[in-house]
């Protein structure tokens, strides 16, 4: 019986341990899709002006997890924007979608609902430049901190059920 | 469609207090100026409404609204001076930027001019019995800006067509059908054909080949290829309603296209729309070659 619940508490510790690695890839893709959607609002904007509903609503169905949850739920709420600026959608939007982001990367992405839609082209264009990179920038620096930290993690959740296994036992 | 409450969804939330809508009612156009009140054109007089000052946020707003959250799709009729939207004429003023040479956009806005479409039914039907007594020609309608020109064209159209006269309307601006989102907006009668977003010389030639109108009707001819549309068309035996900026006949032969296009004897009557203090009067009379 005992040696089952040691083996239960390391289970778990390894598993808490898998969860936060899954937890920091899924983030780490999420900055990627959210890139991807941005460059494809850059080159749409530069290559055929496409209206921002329309782009928002198509984004929503290529992008894939939270990215795509946020473009689609920005299109739906697109109805609004006779009582709310376009802005404060896209901040709901990023509120309801992409909790997972740091302060910084939302702050990225906020800047850029700052200027679509309501400047001049090359501006629009500009601040998604701008949102690219810092999102590509910060995108990068997640894996690089996954990929020190991937197996530390395995080891430490690893050690820490090891010890508590030693400890009840 | 109502106009107003058309102008009024773009205004600040400010100035959508119900019992400020009969306010309005008598605008014929709404100014929108950064540190400046909300002003309303009436009979071609300008009058502040009483509020807080516009700020350039919400000139942007007003320009969010209107685009759809879109401003880049408008470029090209920024760079005519206006966009339009349901109908609704919006001037737009600001500092522009310039690439290659040509107007790509406003970096800030200064003033928007939304001019509000009126349906005035009926304000025509006694002119179009003056035409019709005196045998239908091709007919120009000339008035200061804001004059009425195009609600007057709109009527004549609706004239036309009750009376079961094919009607092609070159609507480049979506300002005579406001068919913007599909079916015109305002009442055109059963027999009208409306393209619209069209440059007008382009257009005509499209109605000409396409929906074999008896009446050709384009709101402001101010270019070289609309006249050479409108030669066009009247070697066609198409009727042509048309309008031009001009306080008269004798304004419209002091600038050369207005000149040939009167020297050719294409139109044969001139509907004049004087604006007064007291409302606005039409008084139709024959053109002389």
């Amino acid at each position: 019986m005992k040696l089952l619940g040691a083996l239960a508490v390391m289970a778990a510790c390894v598993s808490a341990g898998v969860r936060l690695n899954r937890e920091r890839a899924e983030e780490l893709a999420l900055l990627r899709e959210l890139c991807r959607g941005v460059e494809r609002v850059h080159a749409e904007l530069a290559t055929s002006l496409r209206p921002l509903p329309e782009l928002c609503a198509q984004l929503g169905g290529e992008l894939s997890g939270a990215a795509g949850a946020f473009f689609r739920s920005l299109a739906e709420s697109m109805p609004a924007l006779s009582q709310q600026s376009f802005f404060e959608l896209w901040q709901s939007a990023a509120g309801r979608s992409l909790s997972a982001l740091a302060p910084e990367e939302r702050s990225a992405l906020l800047q850029l609902g700052q200027a679509l839609g309501r400047f001049e082209l090359q501006e629009q264009l500009g601040a998604c430049e701008r949102c690219r990179e810092s999102l590509a920038d910060a995108a990068a620096e997640r894996k690089e901190r996954s990929r020190n930290e991937r197996k530390l993690t395995l080891a430490l959740s690893g050690a820490a059920g090891a010890l508590l296994c030693l400890l009840l036992l | 469609m109502d106009g107003i409450e058309l102008a009024r969804q773009l205004l600040p939330p400010r100035y959508l207090e119900p019992r400020r809508r009969a306010v309005y009612e008598a605008a014929e156009e709404l100014r929108m100026r950064p540190g400046q009140a909300l002003t309303m054109v009436v009979r071609g007089r300008e009058y502040p409404i009483p509020g807080e000052a516009i700020s350039e946020e919400e000139l942007r707003r007003t320009l969010e609204k209107a685009t759809g959250a879109s401003l880049h799709t408008a470029a090209q009729a920024l760079s005519r001076g206006f966009i339009s939207y349901r109908g609704l004429r919006i001037g737009v003023c600001g500092t522009a930027v310039l690439r290659n040479g040509e107007l790509s956009g406003f970096r800030s806005f200064s003033s928007l001019a939304l001019r509000i479409p009126r349906a005035v039914p009926g304000v025509c039907d006694g002119v179009y019995r003056e035409m019709k007594a005196g045998g239908l020609a091709n007919t120009l309608i000339v008035s200061p800006p804001g004059g009425g020109k195009t609600t007057a064209l709109r009527e004549l159209i609706g004239c036309f067509s009750r009376d079961g006269l094919r009607v092609g309307v070159v609507d480049e601006r979506f300002e005579i059908a406001a068919a913007e989102l599909g079916p015109a907006q305002f009442a055109l009668g059963a027999h009208c054909d409306v393209l619209s977003g069209v440059p007008k010389a382009e257009g005509a030639m499209m109605l000409l080949r396409g929906m074999n109108p008896q009446v050709l009707a384009m709101d402001e001819i101010t270019q070289r290829e609309d006249l050479a549309a409108i030669r066009e068309t009247a070697g066609c035996g198409v009727l042509l309603l048309a309008t031009a900026h001009a306080a008269g006949p004798e304004e419209l032969r002091r600038r050369e296209l207005y000149r040939q296009l009167l020297d050719e004897g294409i139109f044969s009557y001139c509907l004049k729309i004087r604006c007064t203090e007291r409302g606005r009067s039409y008084s139709l009379g024959r053109l002389a070659v």
